[in-house]
């Protein structure tokens, strides 16, 4: 059994989490059904093979043991409490896609080894997730009525699929699935296309028709940055673009221009492959394709911020805001001794930056603070 | 006769499996003549050949002994030790499916009759570029175990994979080795004794023809002759599929990846083993190549366990991979001086 380091700022995230699940319950599909697993300050699984009746049980759990952390198995097991996981005897797993804002190539402040996230890197989460909502719909033909999507309490979203007609999907079938998502694998030529003969695909398939019309963006770039995409001389670029509604013209008709030289060729595949990596899904592989992880129970707290994972409803999500919308902690004065915090935004207030002083801030920004290092007073 | 020939050609359907229901054969009264065809198939199998038939001039009663041969190569094989088998058995039978719609007469016509078999919905295709458009949770279940199957490289709209008729049999071929793959082993109580004999010694054969290849093939441009002897009992006992402790798999993989072998060739060398999982031996496999692991040298391999005999006598060296070069050297050294002795003979 591991054993907990209970330092006051530990009992105290505690005291107050126990009292959030106290006044809120959750309820989860499945739970009977479902593996947990729960953390403790600065771990986010400690423990896990953990089972539970029913929601009233994992309430009751969430009351009394105080996890700071609490994680559910996206699979459905016979026997979710037992070990090794053959022995669980798997029934099916919903679909997960994760987006974490760290995963995003963004640039984010980090302070002592704490990524101070701001409302501008969850946005671009967030964009994500509607790409990816645009590739499930309308390519894989999944109704949105059965997504699930969620703030993670921290630095990204998930997106949850529960239904019986995804359950059943093997290991391979779901990496496929991922692999379309990320771009993964694709051979244009196998698609349709031929940069040699200057054929552009034509036939019906999301990804074609996202690749042309984003190809035809790519066009609209400077000569001198499709220069330094595609590797050919700016000069052959500027002559092909004097044409350009006509070369946009051709792509549409399926057709394309023969660039001057010998590297027609490599210029139009550079094009469409930047295509590509501008519109795939850079979802998290392993959340989706590891049908035994554990991952974030919807609405339940983050340790790591005080943040409430919160579900929220397709139609809410432009609007949703995780520095107001997923703040649950009052406003009771609290102190906390701060090494250093750049200046942050929590529920439409600024605070920080803060080095090396002890404070008093709302009990909201107290947990968020203590998250990221800061000490009780 | 074309019935018998599409029973022949897909021996895991429905279809077939009537066919044997009603001919109320025994597996115990099988003829000799429908063992060695068993066999022949699982030779094939293995060693990753096609099993091909061509029909024209056959009997009626040699095709329905190659009908038969199908569930009585399944029983073999079933008790049988040889690693992977079950895959490579698979794989047999998806090849030959493909193999068998492409070359029909008629391939639209067949590929279609195999898929009622299989109950696969599907509706013809308006779109003058595809022959089928079938849902994607149904494309989705299969193996992907060829990377031609691959969803991204496939028409996909609006929960709808729209496949041409060779993509369409690429499909069917993947379910032909799912359906294959699922229905095995069978279980013990149904295999009659006399093929646990037959599985015995077709096991046996199997690995002789193992090591004989071994001794006769290099991988790549690593030649296995000029190993030193304790990497040659582990090469040997590896491709020939023997299970290998963690320490020597360790000890070989990263031997052989100082001598340069490719990633896939390591992967496709501890596919041989019986505890085979793909994940966790590309797993280990990354890990070497990541960390750029050495193989031991020969004090180590001795406290490992790993030292052989012959060691005493043939090898003088300290490291294995510094005897492997000495050997290339002087092989390499002795080839270049014939050539040049040929040279001048020719002048």
């Amino acid at each position: 059994m591991f054993v907990e380091e209970e330092s006051k700022e530990s009992i105290f995230l505690k005291q107050k989490f126990s009292e959030y699940y106290s006044k809120n319950f959750i309820d989860l599909p499945n739970v009977e059904n479902r593996e947990f697993g729960f953390g403790v300050f600065k771990r986010k699984i400690a423990n896990r093979n953990i089972a539970f009746r029913d929601a009233n049980e994992m309430n009751s759990f969430l009351r009394n043991h105080k996890p700071l952390f609490f994680s559910y198995s996206n699979a459905y097991y016979e026997f979710p409490e037992r070990r090794p996981m053959e022995n669980k005897m798997i029934l099916g797993a919903d679909l997960i896609y994760e987006f974490d804002a760290d995963e995003l190539g963004l640039e984010v402040e980090e302070i002592e080894g704490k990524q101070w996230f701001e409302k501008k890197h969850l946005d671009e989460a967030k964009k994500q997730i509607f790409r990816l909502i645009e590739f499930l719909e309308n390519d894989f033909g999944f109704d949105s009525k059965e997504f699930s999507i969620n703030f993670s309490g921290k630095a990204g979203y998930h997106l949850h699929i529960r239904s019986d007609s995804i359950k059943n999907l093997n290991k391979q079938a779901r990496i496929e699935l991922v692999d379309y998502l990320t771009g993964s694998g694709i051979y244009f030529e196998k698609l349709g296309y031929d940069f040699e003969k200057g054929v552009v695909a034509k036939t019906k398939s999301g990804w074609i028709e996202r690749i042309n019309s984003t190809a035809k963006e790519v066009l609209k770039l400077s000569p001198k940055e499709l220069s330094i995409i595609t590797g050919v001389q700016q000069k052959k670029i500027s002559t092909l673009l004097e044409k350009k509604e006509e070369v946009i013209e051709g792509i549409n008709r399926g057709v394309l221009f023969k660039l001057e030289g010998k590297k027609s060729n490599e210029f139009w595949k550079k094009v469409f492959q930047t295509a590509v990596e501008k519109q795939l899904s850079p979802i998290d592989r392993q959340t989706s394709i590891d049908l035994h992880k554990i991952i974030r129970v919807p609405n339940t707290l983050h340790g790591d911020t005080g943040f409430v994972a919160k579900t929220i409803n397709l139609e809410n999500l432009e609007e949703f805001d995780p520095f107001v919308d997923s703040v649950v902690f009052d406003n009771t004065p609290q102190r906390v001794f701060i090494k250093k915090a750049p200046k942050f935004t929590l529920k439409g207030t600024n605070f920080g930056p803060f080095e090396n002083e002890e404070v008093e801030v709302p009990l909201f920004v107290a947990i968020y603070l203590i998250g990221k290092g800061a000490e009780l007073r | 006769m074309d019935q018998l020939i599409f029973l022949q050609n897909f021996p895991f359907t429905e279809k077939s499996r009537n066919f044997l229901k009603e001919s109320k054969l025994n597996p115990e009264d099988v003829s000799g003549t429908i063992i060695k065809r068993a066999a022949l198939i699982i030779s094939r199998a293995n060693s990753n050949q096609e099993y091909v038939l061509d029909l024209t001039n056959s009997s009626r009663e040699m095709i329905q002994n190659e009908i038969i041969a199908f569930p009585v190569a399944k029983l073999i094989l079933s008790s049988m030790n040889t690693p992977n088998i079950k895959e490579k058995f698979s794989l047999l039978m998806k090849k030959k499916t493909f193999t068998a719609i492409i070359h029909h007469s008629n391939p639209k016509k067949i590929a279609l009759s195999l898929a009622d078999d299989f109950g696969i919905k599907y509706t013809l295709s308006d779109e003058k570029e595809f022959f089928v458009e079938i849902k994607l949770i149904d494309y989705l279940d299969i193996y992907f175990v060829d990377d031609e199957s691959k969803l991204i490289n496939k028409n996909v709209s609006n929960g709808t994979v729209y496949l041409s008729i060779n993509d369409f049999a690429r499909f069917l071929s993947e379910k032909a080795y799912k359906k294959v793959f699922d229905s095995l082993p069978i279980e013990k109580k149904f295999i009659p004794k006399t093929f646990v004999n037959y599985a015995k010694t077709i096991d046996s054969q199997l690995s002789v023809i193992e090591k004989k290849s071994f001794d006769l093939k290099l991988v790549g441009k690593i030649n296995p002759d000029l190993f030193p002897p304790c990497m040659k009992v582990l090469y040997s006992d590896q491709a020939s599929g023997k299970k290998l402790s963690y320490l020597g798999r360790l000890v070989l993989a990263s031997f052989l990846f100082q001598l340069g072998m490719r990633k896939e060739e390591l992967l496709s060398l501890f596919s041989k083993s019986p505890d085979y999982k793909k994940h966790i031996s590309e797993y280990h496999i990354d890990r070497i190549y990541q960390k750029k692991l050495s193989a031991p040298g020969c004090k180590k391999m001795a406290d490992y366990g790993l030292k052989v005999k012959e060691c005493e006598n043939e090898c003088k060296s300290t490291h294995p991979v510094r005897y492997y070069i000495s050997k290339l050297r002087y092989k390499n050294k002795f080839k270049k001086q014939n050539e040049l002795k040929n040279k001048e003979g020719v002048n």
